[in-house]
């Protein structure tokens, strides 16, 4: 799987549109030094923002799914991304693009969400907790999509505006080096704990009262545990804007040719999260001489599966 | 290992302004037992197992687990069956299983070699390790039964709480089960306590009855003195009879 990876990150160096229509001529790369920096200043950053997005989506789906005990949930659907994108687009409408405050902005209503999601779908008492949640998040993220909808009309229109339009369709056309790295221990810390609570994360989707038995209804624990997803989900959407689906289909995905348990799923989900959030970025820098946001092509591909997963059963919503 | 757990006048309602579903309740249970608690349904049987698993704090009144070890409370391991549960996603029966050994894996741990062996072998007790790699999904009622089973021994508890374990079972599947409750988990002078709604079931494997009505006891003790046509007819408000079919005690209700 990690050899997969690989391959996919070592063809999408060499894809591109300069300097050759769609595959660089390794050739060229020892005679051009505009191409040189291209691909060391442009690209590499460009894969590693790609990678880290689609393992930090699909790892912090998984956990959204194995501590609401419901394989539909992910942070599209529970309002993280939506509240952390705005949180992140307040920030650019106020004190533009610096990095801190746009990555604190997004942590903040990330959290935020996630307690109200707990909260409204205790307030909303349906006899299915998983109805509950999908109608908390539903809520949540109308909300915090409409606080987004004011934002843009707040923006300036001639710089702000294109901005943030272009980034909540999310986007990594706009990643350096230098939006990336401070960003990168973060994440990678929040990819070593969800990994290393790789076996105990199954506890969580028991039921209440089994799980309380174990030892595993702790509240901290789950608290901690899904601070760590939203964490993640905030990092990537602070520099990649909204880009949906990952978080949602990936896990299921994976569950459904790995297994369940978290220490065969969560492997998986980071090596196929990251390829296939690269080929999708691929895809968007290169389809055509300008630009098609990410998010667009995760949108569709992911609502492609999600019926093809659904419909043949893979994804089964028990109550 | 656990000695005796003593329950002092315990009262618990789920609201300020309701009525109590356990009414002043004293009891004091020896280790080595297996204890049934008999009741309708809404008699309280449910709230009492969760009490006792401290999941339900007491509105007053106190449960003291009294051991010989001198170990901490929260280290004392309370395993718990509800009626029904979900498991969600597609566990394997192995997998699942595993996770009973939640309390014996450190934090940032996976299961060590000997948890896997230990519940290899509870599963092998069970004579269910041919389907360890099922899904749980997959699983017939009675197969799920004792896969449920599997994963509370698994725990290796002081006490065992079961709530209607043999519930919605077939004749077979039901004896099977009462069984294994009776010769596999009442082990090293262990407490099982399990909540029924058919005398039979008690009579089959209870050491001590437990009797409820409306939050309240009725009578508790050993199995055979308790038994008696009054003290049931008052526990379930209907007419009973006990008869004696081919020197077995049975317990019939009138038509």
């Amino acid at each position: 799987m990690f050899a997969f990876l690989v391959t996919i990150v070592g063809i999408s160096i060499f894809v591109g549109r300069y300097p050759k229509p769609v595959f660089t001529p390794i050739r060229l790369l020892w005679e051009d030094p505009l191409a040189q920096s291209l691909i060391l200043d442009i690209r590499l950053p460009r894969i590693l923002a790609a990678v880290l997005l689609g393992a930090s989506l699909g790892l912090s789906g998984y956990v959204f799914q194995m501590a609401f005990s419901n394989p539909i949930a992910d942070g599209g659907i529970l309002g993280v991304n939506q509240a952390a994108g705005f949180g992140a687009a307040l920030a650019i409408v106020m004190n533009g693009y610096l990095s801190m405050q746009v990555q604190i902005s997004a942590l903040f209503f990330g959290i935020l969400s996630i307690l109200l999601v707990f909260i409204l779908s205790r307030i909303i008492k349906t006899e299915n907790t998983i109805i509950n949640q999908i109608l908390a998040g539903i809520a949540v993220s109308a909300v915090f999509s409409s606080g987004i909808g004011i934002l843009k009309y707040l923006a300036d229109p001639l710089q702000e505006l294109p901005n943030i339009v272009f980034w909540l369709l999310g986007d990594l056309s706009s990643i350096t080096w230098e939006r990336l790295i401070p960003l990168i221990p973060q994440i990678v810390i929040g990819i070593i704990i969800i990994w290393a609570y790789r076996w105990r994360i199954n506890a969580l989707s028991l039921d209440e009262n089994v799980a309380f038995s174990l030892g595993a209804g702790k509240k901290f624990e789950k608290y901690f545990i899904l601070f760590v997803a939203v964490l993640l989900t905030a990092s990537v959407t602070s520099y990649a804007g909204l880009v949906g689906w990952i978080g949602l289909i990936i896990p299921n995905l994976v569950r459904t040719i790995f297994g369940t348990t978290g220490q065969k799923a969560i492997p998986a989900i980071m090596m196929i999260g990251a390829a296939y959030t690269v080929s999708c970025d691929t895809l968007a820098r290169t389809l055509i001489a300008g630009e098609i946001p990410l998010g667009i092509f995760t949108a569709l591909i992911g609502a492609m599966m999600l019926v093809i997963l659904v419909g043949s059963g893979k994804i089964k919503i028990h109550e | 290992m656990i000695q005796n757990i003593d329950i002092k006048k315990l009262h618990f309602r789920y609201r300020i302004n309701e009525s109590f579903v356990l009414n002043d309740i004293s009891l004091e249970i020896q280790n080595d037992t297996i204890i049934a608690i008999l009741g309708n349904n809404g008699s309280g049987k449910t709230t009492l197992l969760l009490t006792l698993l401290k999941r339900l704090i007491p509105t007053s009144g106190t449960i003291d687990f009294v051991n010989i070890d001198k170990k901490n409370e929260n280290e004392i391991r309370i395993g718990y069956l509800p009626q029904i549960e979900k498991i969600p996603f597609g566990f394997t029966v192995e997998e699942y299983v595993l996770l009973g050994r939640f309390q014996q894996v450190n934090m940032f741990h996976i299961p060590s070699k000997n948890d896997l062996k230990i519940t290899q072998e509870i599963l092998k007790e069970l004579e269910i390790e041919w389907m360890q790699y099922k899904k749980i999904s997959d699983l017939s009622g009675g197969e799920l039964q004792k896969v449920r089973i599997a994963r509370i021994m698994a725990q290796e508890p002081d006490i065992f709480l079961l709530d209607e374990p043999a519930n919605h079972l077939d004749l077979q599947n039901r004896r099977e089960l009462l069984s294994i409750i009776q010769k596999k988990m009442k082990k090293n002078k262990k407490i099982v306590i399990f909540t029924t709604h058919d005398p039979n079931d008690a009579l089959a494997i209870a050491k001590q009855v437990l009797l409820m009505n409306k939050g309240i006891v009725i009578q508790f003790g050993e199995t055979k003195t308790i038994m008696q046509k009054d003290l049931l007819q008052k526990t379930f408000e209907i007419p009973i009879q006990i008869q004696k079919i081919e020197g077995k005690t049975v317990i019939l209700t009138e038509n």
